[in-house]
């Protein structure tokens, strides 16, 4: 009976999926700043995620004790500069990113083995958005390991709370990943023959 | 002993072996019980939340354990989906999107 019931469950998921899909093949495009390479390796996040993310399977966070932040970039609007209030975000996501992280890493200046290295865009729009761009990279191969793109309104211009925000989210999702790939390896060592 | 029963006996040892491991990959996925794959992701959800690993980690677990949870039926039909599909069935696809679930809760 179980067995009936999880593939009737099956089948109703996987043809609302069907339908899902073919809602968003005619919904609105994620816009995308260009500041991140190969946009094509990400894909949609679910209700919650980033607009559209990439995790690399294979990386092993527990391997990373170092970070290199590079400095975020005040993404240019259409007359080819960032606003002054990109500027000021950009500035305090910045600032927040190192205040945070240094929790979790040593942060270093140069790229090199056991070191991440981070690389962010922040863009300003005017319908009072803000669209984040963020990509992890092996300090040493300059492999990818994390990219996202999320855009969230922003409740008051100037505003440091959401830029925090995104700095305690990133450590945290860094420290989560570190601590679950620490017991992936330890099962696999255990497991090794 | 038999030609037939030495076959048997390797071919029961090679079933065996990939379920003992702790990892988990598609290929190790596909040939688990519907409980075994249960367990696995129970213990997925441990290995995510137990442990200090950081030097700070002060993520609130309990919540992040409570949405790993409740994901937990998502996952299961999410790993048999991309486990049975020979293009996404990659050794890393079930550590991957795992992964994507944390960085959900995290989120939440």
């Amino acid at each position: 009976m179980n067995r009936i019931l999880r593939a009737l469950f099956r089948f109703c998921g996987g043809l609302l999926l069907a339908l899902a899909s073919a809602c968003a093949s005619h919904g609105p495009e994620i816009q995308t700043l260009g500041f991140l390479e190969n946009y094509g390796q990400l894909s949609p996040g679910r209700e919650g995620q980033a607009s559209l993310i990439y995790i690399d399977g294979e990386a092993d966070f527990s391997t990373y004790s170092a970070i290199l932040i590079e400095p975020v970039v005040a993404w240019p609007g259409p007359d080819g500069q960032p606003a002054v209030a990109t500027q000021e975000l950009a500035t305090n996501l910045d600032e927040d990113l190192r205040r945070e992280l240094a929790r979790e890493f040593d942060l270093v200046d140069q790229p090199g083995a056991g070191a991440l290295q981070l690389r962010t865009a922040l863009a300003f729009e005017a319908d009072s958005h803000l669209v984040l761009e963020v990509e992890l990279l092996d300090g040493v191969s300059g492999q990818r390991l994390v990219a996202a793109v999320d855009r969230r309104k922003l409740e008051s211009v100037g505003s440091a709370s959401q830029t925090d925000a995104w700095a305690v989210l990133i450590r945290n999702r860094l420290a989560s990943f570190r601590q679950f790939d620490s017991a992936w390896r330890a099962r696999e060592a255990d497991a090794a023959p | 002993m038999t030609l037939r029963s030495l076959l048997l006996i390797a071919t029961m040892m090679l079933a065996i072996a990939p379920l003992s491991a702790h990892a988990t990959g598609c290929r190790e996925w596909n040939r688990m019980s519907e409980s075994r794959k249960w367990d696995r992701i129970d213990r997925m959800i441990d290995d995510a939340i137990s442990g200090q690993r950081g030097r700070s980690y002060q993520v609130n677990r309990n919540a992040i354990a409570r949405c790993l949870a409740d994901n937990s039926e998502n996952m299961f039909w999410d790993f048999e989906d991309i486990c049975s599909d020979p293009s996404t069935a990659q050794m890393s696809a079930i550590r991957s999107r795992f992964k994507n679930y944390i960085w959900t809760c995290v989120d939440g």
